[in-house]
């Protein structure tokens, strides 16, 4: 059982992390990669991934979403799945976030 | 940057890709079958979280479909009930995340989602069923992507004009104020204001831990 507020205030921190790497991801690379390297090309394949994980993550806030609206109460019942991987869903973008800021052109 | 941080920033990718990304989605996709089963015992509960999955992952697929610009398929009638629209917009993101506009990336969330599942929340109602047909006669395979995207985009327009007089008649349901707050959210996707809110909130939150009560 949680808190209604802390299952939003979740939703609220996964979204945003959401909307940042998303927004990142949509950017230009910087000059300097070479996808001729095999090791920089294995990028590609990484970001491939990240986009997948992004649109699985955008699915469970849905569902966590509905789950807030349909509870009358302070307090929601049944939501441990999604509240442990919207916590493993930060925890990811916190940790690869900082290698993929320098690559992308942000300016 | 040299080459050899290019690498190495590349090296902490993969780590993370490995030890959180691959699991993440991994047990994600279990949850979403959960949910599925769940469906199939009729439970009206399971109907709308499905619905809700759908929408929300359509409005996060659309941000890989267009630079950040957020898209929203549908065929709605300016006269249908805001009940219909909520599920319209639901089935419509199945089906467009299932075949139409994304294949590459329907294939992750609609194999979690069985088709069977999808097939019977059509089923549950043959307004929306006769309502989407007509849509998806609107995004016709063998335009291009480009006009795919057009027809798209104006089919989004109409939605989200259909929601704000919802929204101004102030007796929509709650299910509809949902969609309209993910919409909204997504609009916000493509400003930069928004980058700025996040920053203030990392502030914030940096000293507010989060806690959860179980």
């Amino acid at each position: 059982m949680f808190n209604k507020k802390d299952v939003i205030k979740n939703i609220d921190v996964a979204q945003l992390d959401l909307v940042m790497v998303s927004t990142l991801i949509n950017k230009q690379f910087i000059e300097e990669l070479d996808f001729r390297i095999p090791k920089i090309k294995c990028l590609l394949g990484y970001i491939d991934d990240l986009k997948v994980m992004l649109i699985n993550a955008q699915a469970v806030i849905g569902v966590l979403s509905e789950k807030v609206l349909l509870s009358n109460d302070d307090f929601i019942l049944n939501a441990d799945e999604e509240m442990q991987l919207l916590q493993e869903f930060i925890s990811a973008i916190n940790e690869i976030y900082p290698s993929l800021l320098p690559l992308y052109q942000t300016k | 940057m040299n080459k050899n941080k290019i690498e190495q920033n590349i090296d902490l990718i993969e780590n993370t890709v490995f030890s959180k990304i691959q699991p993440f989605s991994k047990k994600a996709a279990s949850f979403f079958s959960k949910i599925s089963q769940s469906f199939k015992t009729s439970d009206v509960g399971s109907a709308v979280l499905l619905g809700g999955a759908m929408s929300s992952a359509l409005t996060g697929t659309a941000l890989f479909i267009k630079n950040g610009m957020n898209v929203n398929f549908n065929g709605v009638d300016p006269l249908c009930s805001d009940g219909v629209i909520w599920a319209t917009l639901a089935t419509s993101a199945a089906l467009l995340v299932a075949n139409v506009v994304v294949p590459k990336v329907s294939a992750y969330l609609a194999d979690s989602f069985e088709k069977k599942t999808i097939s019977a929340y059509l089923d549950k109602d043959n307004g929306v069923i006769a309502k989407f047909s007509e849509a998806l006669k609107m995004v016709d395979h063998s335009l291009s992507l480009s006009e795919q995207e057009a027809v798209i985009h104006g089919a989004r327009d109409r939605l989200q004009k259909q929601l704000s007089v919802f929204e101004n008649k102030n007796n929509g349901r709650e299910v509809d104020k949902t969609v309209s707050s993910l919409l909204d959210l997504s609009e916000q996707v493509v400003s930069d204001r928004k980058q700025a809110s996040r920053d203030n909130f990392i502030r914030r939150f940096q000293n507010d831990e989060l806690s959860i009560s179980r």
